[in-house]
């Protein structure tokens, strides 16, 4: 087995995600739950 | 089952074990064996929380539950993607920057050691029961439906798990959770695409999905307020976002998959990943198990789903009375077949009246041709009186052996022991972890060598498994024991959120508050469960506030009565 690489480090926490922002990619999470809750709603009301 | 299913099975298993082990080979340390040498990507880390949380029930039982009651299930995972966000501020950080093997080191760090202990006890209690029912659930299904004995079903998929978990650890197990969750997302991408593929030529999808609203099967949203119904937008969202803080936040199974990210960027974006990609999988397992019920519509289904039971039955004094109920079948399904082929003649013609007519035909076709299966389960709890009556675990898989075509059996044979397998080992490596860490490490040999721990992990890992595999063997007489393991989860988890979340937010908090509040809080939540009705998924957010209030109020009470 290879040596282990360095445990990460204190400083990685500011660390930017590869895409976007770590807020604009909570925000996509948020959103495309709200999204899908309202297809969901939609199919509910549409195929009752 | 044909050669060609054989084939797809055992190669589709065996290729992504091999894959597995190869990829493991070699000596290993500590970190590697246990937290998997901080070398996963953020693909690997999101494939394998998700492989861990779908177990082989998730591909037996949702789309049953979907044929029987809809698709409401869905909303249970409305709270997951919050608790995604949560998770990737608070908890991953922290985790990472205490260099910790196991969530529960975390709590002595902030707390002392007894809490941290009395959670890794909680954890090993669940968790130990369990494993053994990931295994035994889908093994009694497969070896009613294929005729396997139950005893060497639990053997090879239990097995199989043991021997590639000991040799390789956590990064063996993420590996091959990897290709297991494509397996699994393929195979049913696959399978809802034959079953459309199926249905009559006349029916498209759009009426497909008209016929099972028609019915009541796309009940997909619910905004009743009502606490003691199970699904509910509202126990979504709330319940659901507790009971996902709780179970990816502190359940060591989950918590081992990110902390073998190669960086917290890799982990937060592995649970952000999850946090996407976990309701589209749900809704689509789900989907699923509606168009095998749109399928059932053109085509006669069992009146009872569990086969051999209903074989039984046939063998009993209740045997002309069962073959009376099924002749009533046919025939309340020729009726009923009738009336939904002229349904769908009228959407196909965009007649808004005769769609209304003809939905309403529908509805009372079904209201006479349902209450026939209840008849059959009365007769079946009659003449087999130890017998399970409820077959919506069946349905999928007795569709599936009944229904699709050669290769796809295999395949989707391989989904359900992916899923099990992939569960059962998260959880081998997290008992595995919990027990050297927590308590082998921590209490009993304290300054051994890397190595020995690393042998002690494989020995646990083994003997967890081991005793998984025993009580997978004995659980069919222990019935009673499998509905209180599964309550028992529901019970515990908001009081071990309720720790972390005052470890996490309430810094003027100490140790013993948090304990005695922990204790306080489960007698709470046992009450409630023994006095009311309130739906389980209440239960994370009541264990949890209870702690966080009362813990937050007996230090201040504390203070208080210092400074006077």
């Amino acid at each position: 087995m290879p040596s282990e690489p360095e445990f990460p480090a204190r400083d990685e926490l500011r660390a930017a995600p590869p895409f976007l922002t770590w807020t604009g990619l909570y925000c996509v999470v948020a959103g495309v739950l709200l999204a899908e809750i309202l297809l969901f709603t939609a199919l509910t009301f549409v195929y009752r | 089952m044909s050669s060609l299913d054989w084939l797809v099975l055992v190669g589709t298993l065996g290729a992504i074990v091999g894959y597995g082990v190869y990829k493991t080979r070699g000596r290993q340390d500590m970190a590697s064996y246990l937290r998997g040498g901080y070398r996963e990507k953020w693909h690997t880390i999101g494939l394998s929380v998700m492989a861990t949380q779908a177990s082989a029930v998730t591909f037996l039982s949702t789309p049953g539950q979907a044929f029987e009651d809809g698709m409401r299930f869905v909303q249970f995972y409305f709270g997951l993607p919050l608790a995604m966000i949560v998770l990737s501020i608070a908890f991953i950080p922290r985790y990472f920057h205490l260099r910790v093997y196991t969530a529960y080191e975390f709590l002595e760090s902030r707390f002392d050691l007894k809490t941290r202990q009395l959670a890794a006890f909680l954890f090993l209690l669940l968790r130990g029961l369990s494993a053994g029912i990931t295994i035994y659930a889908p093994a009694i299904i497969l070896s009613s439906v294929l005729g396997w004995p139950l005893r060497l079903t639990c053997l090879c998929m239990g097995g199989v798990v043991i021997l590639y978990t000991v040799a390789g650890g956590t990064r063996a197990v993420s590996q091959t959770q990897k290709h297991q969750m494509v397996v699994m997302l393929g195979g049913m991408v696959v399978a809802f695409i034959v079953i459309v593929v199926r249905l009559p030529a006349s029916v498209s999808l759009r009426n497909a999905l008209h016929i099972a609203g028609t019915l009541g099967k796309l009940n997909i949203v619910d905004f009743s307020a009502d606490a003691s119904r199970r699904y509910t937008l509202w126990s979504g969202l709330l319940g659901g976002f507790f009971l996902a803080m709780a179970y990816f936040g502190t359940d060591q199974s989950q918590v081992q998959r990110y902390l073998a990210g190669r960086s917290i960027t890799e982990s937060r974006l592995g649970l952000l990943f999850n946090g996407l990609l976990k309701i589209p999988m749900q809704f689509l397992v789900l989907l699923v198990g509606v168009m095998v019920f749109v399928f059932y519509q053109f085509n006669l289904p069992p009146i009872f789903f569990n086969q051999p039971e209903l074989a039984r039955v046939y063998r009993t004094p209740h045997a002309a009375r069962a073959a009376a109920l099924e002749r009533d079948h046919r025939a309340a399904f020729a009726h009923k077949r009738a009336e939904i082929e002229r349904l769908d003649a009228a959407l196909n013609q965009h007649d808004e009246r005769a769609i209304a007519v003809a939905e309403g035909a529908v509805r009372e076709s079904e209201a006479s041709f349902a209450p026939i299966r209840g008849e059959m389960k009365q007769v079946i709890a009659t003449a087999l009186p130890h017998a399970t009556t409820k077959d919506a675990d069946y349905v999928f898989l007795s569709f599936v052996m009944r229904n699709l075509p050669r290769g796809i059996v295999g395949l989707l044979l391989a989904v359900i022991f992916c899923a099990a397998m992939s569960a059962v080992a998260s959880e081998l490596s997290a008992l595995a972890s919990t027990t050297v860490i927590d308590f082998y490490r921590r209490s009993l040999r304290k300054n051994a060598s890397d190595a020995h721990y690393v042998r002690a992990a494989r020995w646990f890992t083994a003997g967890w498994g081991i005793l998984a595999l025993l009580f997978a063997t004995f659980a069919s007489l222990l019935d009673n024991l499998i509905q209180a393991v599964n309550i028992l989860g529901s019970l515990f988890y908001g009081t071990v959120l309720g720790i972390f979340a005052v470890a996490f937010f309430l810094r003027r908090v100490q140790g013993t508050a948090v304990f005695l509040a922990a204790l306080l809080s489960e007698a709470l939540v046992l009450a409630v469960f023994l006095r009311t009705d309130v739906g389980f998924l209440w239960y994370n957010v009541i264990g949890c506030a209870a702690v966080v209030l009362i813990s937050a109020t007996a230090t201040s009470v504390l203070r208080l009565a210092q400074i006077s």
